[in-house]
This record gives structure tokens, sequence and C-alpha cells, in this order.
């Protein structure tokens, strides 16, 4: 097996059942919240796993464009520009 | 796998190969152009449309290594076509067939963790591994701070700091690629699940004692005004404006400097050769086709200058930021905005700024839309054409008409740009989920000036090397065109015409030329668009480049100024067919010719950077065949609809 098909298999933790989890989009205001997981497990969740949107982190939203989308997280040191879709994706917990 | 596998083989028996291995941003760029300056050539991986750079680095006096600078990636779990060049080199631990040595690999200090994540993915490879550990210099000046003995111990293998300008870091490096044997490596890899990578980043960066940086402050100050929703917008908008029309006021003077300079020695040289062919084919086919390249130089410069310090600042990414919605709408994002803005001026440094685009579907699709925006050749054919259509005082409402019509072709183009992007991005390779967007925004930094000159100096120089044949064959053979057969004192006697008048001489010329030949012969197929067979040698000339159409019709038209034939157009009459005596530059076939400018790609150079960018003839073909039937087909409906108005 490759390595890329090796990282393929790799999977990233839907998150089991808590509450007050919402997704990164719905994040109102800039307070941070912690991710625990995404809404499925494909290579868009891995891309955004390994853009830095890990279990764990703290995600906060820094701002958004000015026709609502994309929306810029400051997440892990960085800032990561998604648009709305992709960030739909990852499931956070709001503190 | 068979025991007989040959091994890759080597450049040189004793040349050591590294490849540089890292995230986009992360500083790999500043890190390459300080190993290898100008020794670097550009490529393309076989197949893809990947740009491959690799250079010299040289050790000392005795020694020099090849290192490969390969695609910026966020994981060797690949999601484009970047990725998968470079999880099949390290794969394979070499690239095409030749091996690597070492890799080098940078981390983020600012951003650690995510670095640390594709450092693991790269550890499983067992291959000696060096890390360079990039903008230490940052991290302290935003409150952390690290321990890069520790960290090297906690990851098994070398950690060397790196800070852009700061010549240690680099000798540090060299020293090291010196012999790679000396290279410590961990005893056990480590994990690659989610978790288990996770829980190893955590212990490593407290093994190092990593006090994580807090955000940067004069970043977050100069986007509150950068990115403000209106003072953002408004800043954003003047920016763009203004790197616009940057190539007007300072390339375009230079470029008229090249042009009158090879106009000069046109002169010289036809003053010069007795023989009249050959001080022709000198002056208007060898000099007019070395200006005619030199010409594009001062605007691939200026534009790559300015998208080299926008990249380099940062302000690029957040240029994508404003603009990706609106982009989106074409199946593009924020960051083929500029790719489409350069454009405006020449599709050549646009073309060459889909570079800029980490999916290939989305630089391919870009690059056919590229040339339908309307560029800074095309403006000397519509000025002249809208002067011929409507006079400069009618005025529609408080607008001059001729403006607004300008405006309109302006508009046309970039509907038509990104409506053909949106086209292709659909029909290219349906198969696959598309690439998600996302994109990260670097700190603002100021931009190092030898990273600033280096991408100048490559997109000039992979633009000499590629295009340069193209032009001056395709200025060669216009000449020829135009000009053969040759007449002789005698021939322009029988023929009535004064060997002493020149523009008579050399209306003659061309009006039996071979290409007045062609002209005659395609008519059938331009006879709809109401071109007449002069107009089509004069398109056809358009070929070498969009301008000369305007002087190849002064002198098909016998025009005392070939440069502005305006009163000699407007005379100029069908001279047989069922339209004889008519004039030939109806309104309805000024339209036609317009609007057959905003499609047809007549540019040779653009499709030989085209070849050059996508690697393949298989995209400027389709691109020279779609433009070419759609400019035809709105040709004829702009020809019918003034012919139903006027």
């Amino acid at each position: 097996m490759t390595l890329g098909e090796q990282l393929g298999k790799r999977q990233c933790a839907a998150a089991g059942g808590r509450t007050k989890t919402c997704s990164l989009a719905e994040l109102g205001c800039d307070c941070p919240a912690t991710i625990v997981g995404f809404t499925s497990d494909d290579q868009i969740s891995r891309r955004l796993f390994d853009l830095g949107f890990t279990p764990g982190e703290l995600a906060a939203l820094v701002r958004r464009a000015p026709m609502r989308d994309p929306l810029v997280f400051n997440v892990g040191g960085s800032e990561i520009v998604l648009r709305k879709r992709e960030a739909s994706r990852i499931l956070v917990e709001q503190q | 796998m068979s025991c007989h596998a040959e091994p890759p083989t080597r450049v040189g028996a004793a040349t050591l190969r590294y490849a540089l291995v890292g995230s986009p941003n992360a500083g790999k760029t500043t890190l390459f152009n300080a190993l290898t300056g100008l020794r670097a050539k550009t490529g393309n991986y076989p197949g893809v449309t990947v740009a491959r750079y690799e250079g010299v680095h040289r050790i000392d006096d005795d020694t020099e290594v090849m290192i490969e600078d390969l695609p910026g990636t966020y994981s060797l779990d690949p999601i484009s076509p970047d990725e998968q060049v470079v999880a099949g080199v390290l794969e394979a631990g070499a690239s095409g067939d030749q091996q690597m040595d070492g890799l080098v690999v940078l981390l983020d200090a600012t951003n650690l963790r995510r670095s640390l994540g594709l450092l693991a993915q790269v550890l499983q490879l067992s291959r000696p591994v060096v890390v360079a550990l990039t903008f230490t210099d940052e991290l302290a000046r935003r409150g952390g701070s690290i321990d890069v003995e520790a960290l090297s111990r906690a990851v098994g293998v070398r950690v060397i700091p790196v800070i852009a300008g700061d010549k240690r870091g680099v000798a540090s490096l060299s020293a090291a690629m010196a012999d790679v044997s000396t290279w410590p490596r961990p005893m056990v890899a480590p994990p690659t699940d989610t978790q288990g990578v996770s829980d190893w980043a955590t212990s490593v960066r407290e093994a190092a004692s990593f006090r994580a940086p807090g955000s940067d402050k004069r970043t977050s100050r100069i986007d509150g005004v950068l990115l403000h929703p209106v003072w953002g917008t408004v800043i954003f908008f003047a920016t763009m404006m203004a790197f616009f029309q940057v190539i007007f006021t300072v390339a375009a003077p230079m470029q008229d400097g090249i042009e009158t300079f090879f106009a000069w020695l046109g002169g010289v040289a036809r003053d010069n050769i007795p023989i009249a062919w050959l001080s022709s084919l000198v002056a208007d086919a060898l000099l007019a086709g070395v200006g005619g390249v030199l010409v594009f130089l001062p605007q691939i410069a200026l534009l790559f200058l300015l998208i080299s310090l926008l990249e380099g600042s940062g302000y690029l990414s957040r240029a994508a930021f404003l603009m990706d919605k609106v982009m989106g709408w074409a199946g593009l994002e924020g960051r083929a905005f500029v790719a489409l803005l350069s454009s405006m001026a020449c599709a050549i440094p646009g073309i060459m700024a889909t570079r800029t685009l980490p999916s290939a579907k989305d630089r391919i699709a870009t690059m056919m839309g590229a040339p339908l925006m309307t560029c800074s050749a095309r403006l000397p054919v519509y000025v002249l054409l809208i002067g011929m259509l409507v006079p400069s005082e009618l005025r529609l409402g408080p607008i001059g008409a001729q403006g607004a019509i300008m405006f309109g072709l302006y508009l046309l183009g970039a509907v038509s740009a990104m409506t053909s992007a949106w086209f292709f991005k659909k029909i290219i390779g349906r198969s696959g989920i598309g690439l998600p967007f996302y994109m990260e925004m670097p700190s603002y930094r100021l931009p190092r000036l030898r990273t600033i000159l280096v991408s100048v100096w490559d997109a000039c120089k992979s633009f000499l090397k590629k295009v340069t044949s193209i032009i001056m064959l395709t200025t060669i053979i216009m000449w020829g065109l135009l000009n053969f057969p040759l007449r002789s004192d005698a021939d322009l006697a029988r023929a009535g015409i004064d060997s002493q008048d020149e523009v008579a001489v050399q209306a003659y010329v061309i009006d039996n030329s071979l290409a007045a030949g062609i002209g005659r012969a395609v008519s059938p197929v331009f006879e709809p668009l109401g071109f007449e067979w002069r107009i089509n040698v004069g398109v056809l000339s358009s070929l070498a480049a969009r301008e000369v159409f305007v002087s190849t019709l002064g002198q098909v038209a016998a025009a005392e100024d070939p440069e502005d034939p305006v009163a000699a157009l407007q005379t100029m009459t069908h001279t047989d067919g069922p339209d004889a005596g008519e004039p030939v530059f109806t309104p309805s076939t000024i339209a036609a010719l317009l609007v057959f400018f905003v499609y047809a790609l007549q540019c040779m150079s653009t499709l030989g950077v085209m070849r050059r960018e996508t690697g393949t003839w298989k995209w400027p073909v389709v691109a020279f065949v779609y433009m070419g039937g759609i400019a035809w087909v709105m040709a004829w409906l702009a020809k019918l609809a003034v012919g139903a108005i006027v």
C-alpha cells in the first residue's frame, strides 16, 4: 500500500452525539470554539484536517467577505479562508 | 518486483539531489531562491499542468548540489495534481528518473501543529530528512518561543532555523547538504492515524517547550482597514485600477520606445542595403520580428513585478478573498481574478499568472477565458473602427458614444471570458470531486527583493525562450505572404505604377501578393460577415500581432500614412462582385469586424505561452478553434443586428 493510499484510509472522528455542537459556518460571533469532528468522512474532511482543523484545536471566526461568503477562520496560528460549504463540514462545540 | 530493476540514474557521479517539501506560504520559494538564485530553471512535470523548478546550489568551490522545489502541499494525501506530483516524487524517491538523496522539509514555526502533520507523513518514507524551521523571527515577534534543540530531539531529525535575509541558517543548511550520511534519523516513524498524529504533535510541542504565538497584531490592524466591508472594497478597486493603469502609463512609453528604436533600425537597414527585397526582409521581417518580441517585455516584467509584490506582501490572498464570490459564479476561485485582470493588459502574463491557482482544472479554464479579456493590442483596432463607425461628437445622453462603445466592448470581453471559463470548468475532466476552495491568508510580510527579481526574471526568460521563435516565424511568414511575388520595375511599369511612388508601389505589391490570393480564396467564408478580401488580408496579418491589422489595412488601401488610414478606408469600395462600387466599410461590416476582434484568438504568442504553460499543443489548438468559431458566429450576429438598425 502506498503512503497515499494509507493516508487515504484515515478516519476523521465524527462527533458522537454531543449537545451544543454546531458547524463552523454557523458560528455567529468571534469567540473561539473547540473542533470536535466532521460531518462526513471523505477526502474533503481529511483535507480540512490537514489544513489544521483538528479535533481539540480552537477555531474562531475572524471575518466574512462583503457578500457573506467566504469566511476567514483563525485556527492553529494561521488564518484560513473557507467557503460556507466547506466550513459547514466542521463541527465545533462552543465554550 | 524484478531483482534486475535498474536503479534510477544519477546526474553526474557525485551530484547530490535534494527536494524542498513544505506547505505553501512556509517560505519555500524564498529558501529556494536563497539557495539557487538565478541558477534555477523552470519546466513542467510530464503530462500535467504543473511547473517544475530545479536549480543548482553551490556549497563551495568544488561542490554543487541540485535542488528541486516541489510544489507546495499541505499533505501527502493529495487532492490536486500539484500535490499528486509531490506524493509521487516522494513515494518513488525520485523525480522522473533522478533519485533524491535527501529531503528538506520546511516547518513554519508560527504554524507548528499543522507543519508537524506534514513532517509526520514525510517521515513514514524512511528517507534522509532535515528540517528547515522558518519564521522563527515572526514567532518571537508574536510572543511565542521554541527550543530548537529540544524540537530536534523530539522529532528525531536535525532542525535548522532559517530566517529570510539571514545567511547563517542557509549556511548551516548548505553545510548539511554536503553529506547526507550524517543526518540523524528517528528510531520510529510517527503515527499516521488522525488521533495518533495529533497526540504526537502535541507531545512534540511540549517537549520543545513551544509557546504558541499570539495573533499577529500588525496584520490584524492592517486587515481591519484592507478587509473592511466598505473601505476594504474601495481600496481594493483602487488598487486594481492602479495595478492596471500602471501598464498604460509606465509600460506603454517603454513599448513605444522599443517600437521607435526598431523602426529607426529598420530605416537604417533600408538605407544601407542595396537589394530591395533583402532590405525589406531585414527591416520588415527580421528587425520587425525581434522588435515584436521585445515589445512585450515591459508589460510582462511590470505585471510580474506587481503580481510578485502583491503575492509576497500577502495582499494577493486578500484580493482573492474579496473576489472569490464573483469568481465563484464562473466556477473559478478568487485567485483567478488576478490572472484575468492581468489579461486586460496582455493575455500572456495573465496566462502565466494562472500558476498561482492550485487546481489544474481552474488553470486551464482560466487560460481558455483569459484571451477574451480586452487586451491592449486590440485598442488600436478598436480606436480605428469605432472612429469609422460613429463620429466623435455623437453622445448618448451625457456620455460620448465612442467611449460607450469602447466600454461595451470591454464589458463584452469580460463577460465572455467568465462565461468561457465557466464552460471549460464544466467540461474538463468531469470525474472526481471538485477541489474545495481553501486558502491561507499569511501575515503581512515585506516581500524580499530577491524573490521579486527572480520572479520577474523567470517570467521574462520563459517568455523569451518559448515565444521568440513563434513571433519571429509568424512575422517572417507574413512578410513573405505580403511581399511575394516580387515585382521588378518592369512589372510596375507594365501595370502603370510609378516606381518612385512608394505608397502606390506598396499597394500594388500587396494587392497582387500571396496574401491577397489567400484573402480572395477565403472570401466565401468571410463574405457573410461583410468582409471584403482586403479585410481578410488585414485579419490574416493580425495573426502576428493584432495591432498589425491597422498598418496592413493602411497599406492595402494605399493610405498616405498607413498608421492613420481612416480617410482611405472610408472611400474604399468593392472592386467586383455583387457590391461593386459600394463602400466596403459599412456600419454593419464595421460592427462585425469589431466583434470579430473581440473573440478571435489571433495572437500567435498567446498560443505559444499556452503551449508552454500546459505542456501540450492540445489546449492552444482548442482555444484557437473555438474562439475562431465563436468569432465568426458573433460577428455574423453583429452584422445582422446592426444591419437591421441602421
